[in-house]
Formats: C-alpha cells, structure tokens, sequence
C-alpha cells in the first residue's frame, strides 16, 4: 500500500469521530427506552429503527448531506445511513425533476433493494457452513 | 463506561470501513453487500456475540449487525425450526427503509437544485393564494 496521503488520514480520522460520536448516541436511545422500561429484545431493534428515522429525517430536512461529506463511510455505516441513502436518492431524483413515482423507485432501488436479499443469502450461507462445519449453535 | 465502549466500537467499525471505502472502488451498493456479508461471516465465526456484548448499541446501530440478526435468524429456523427472530427482522428493516422512503418524499428540496426551483416557486405561491 502507498504512503498515506494528509487527505486520506483526515478522512480515517473523521469517520472515527463520527462513529465514536455515533456509538455514543445510540447507547443514550437505548439506555432512554430501557430506562422507559422496555426489555433489551425490543430495545435493541427499536434503537436501530430510532437510528434509521433519525438519519432519514436529518437526510430529508438537508443536514445528513453534510454528514456523509465529513464522516464518508463512517456516516454510511451506521442505519442512519442506509435510510439516509434512500431518502436522499429519491430528493436527488425529485430535485431532477422526475415524476413521483419513478422517484420513488429510483431512492428504493438503490442499497435498499439489496440489502435484505443479500442479508438473508449471506446469513443462509454462513449458517449452513457453521452447521456442516459444527461450529455454531 | 457502556458509553465510552459503544462509543469505540462503533468508531473502530467506522474506521475499518473508511479504510475498505477509501482503497476499494466500490459503489455504495457493493459496499453494502460487502458490510452485511461481512456481517454474517463474522457472525458466523462467533465475533459478532463477544463484540455485541462489548460494544451493545454501539454495534447495533451499524449495518453488520443486521447481518449478524439473519445468520441468527437461520440458525434458530434451521436449528429449532422457528420463524420467531425474522418476525422482527424483517419488518424492522422494512419499517427502515420506509421511514427513508416517506422522508425522501416529504424532504425539502436541495436549494441549488436548478429544476427545483421554479417548482419550490409554484409550491409557494399556491400556499400563498391559499
């Protein structure tokens, strides 16, 4: 690998940041809804889901954009990244001019579209290995 | 001290995946197929359930850990032959993807956008007549 560039470190520092800043965010939703009483199997995926509409909602009011122009992937990887990508391919198609629907389908076509079926092939693969492999259980 | 884990390991992920980003040129589809594949081997090979526990919502909130809920998933049909787990997975991710896709609808234009505008204009001057 080449020496890295000033630009390159910049951007692993700032998607570090925004991680760390990230991590910290959804361990707050979660200790709030276990502190509302919640139990740990309905407050994990409810934090997910708090994550994915937050990032969609920051993505539609105009804020998110800036995120992933300073945390790149690191803004990416969380869940608010991936429903700020939906959201932000149908304003970008909206912005273009495009009908609603085909707006629409071009925001979903995206990661979106391939996310579960990819999940759920990736997840059938590895389970059967483990399975056959006798590691998991 | 919850705080501070969740916090670094969210940022580690974050890294690892500025550092795949950065020196692959893969497109944000195929980076996501690599994070939740990603996901589920690491699961496999038994990371992710240490790592959970270690970094709880710090790893929950990011993309691999969906991979990690469907190798779950398929380990509790496969082994127990229970639907249970994918009764929350999927519309969990279903009820993500439509929180973007009702944002995207209901989100404001960019302002720069030049075919935006004239539409931006018509919308107000309607809500002005109205």
């Amino acid at each position: 690998m080449n020496a890295l560039s000033p630009q390159q470190i910049k951007g692993y520092i700032q998607a570090t940041i925004f991680g760390f800043v990230c991590g910290i965010i959804g361990q707050a939703i979660m200790k709030i809804y276990i502190a509302l009483g919640l139990p740990p199997g309905y407050a994990v995926p409810l934090t997910v889901f708090t994550f994915a509409l937050g990032g969609a909602i920051l993505m539609g009011i105009g804020i998110y954009g800036r995120c992933f122009a300073f945390g790149g992937a690191g803004a990416m990887l969380p869940m608010s990244g991936l429903a700020g990508a939906v959201t932000g391919g149908i304003i970008e198609a909206r912005a273009q001019g495009k009908p609603m629907k085909t707006a629409i389908w071009e925001g979903a076509k995206g990661p979106a579209s391939v996310f579960i079926p990819v999940g759920l092939l990736a997840g059938l693969a590895v389970a059967i290995a483990t399975i056959v492999a006798g590691i998991g259980g | 001290m919850d705080f501070l884990y969740a916090g670094i390991s969210a940022a580690v992920i974050c890294l690892i995946g500025q550092i795949i980003f950065a020196n692959t040129k893969l497109g944000p589809v195929k980076f996501f197929m690599l994070v939740i594949s990603l996901g589920a081997i690491l699961s496999g090979l038994g990371f992710m359930n240490w790592f959970n526990g270690f970094g709880q919502a710090g790893v929950a909130i990011m993309t691999v850990s969906p991979g990690d809920m469907f190798y779950g998933s398929w380990m509790v049909l496969l082994t127990q032959g229970s639907l249970s787990v994918f009764c929350i997975l999927i519309p969990l991710l279903i009820c993500c993807f439509a929180a973007g896709i009702i944002c995207g609808v209901l989100g404001k234009l960019p302002k720069n956008a030049p075919q935006a505008e004239p539409e931006a204009k018509e919308a107000a001057g309607k809500a002005e007549v109205v």
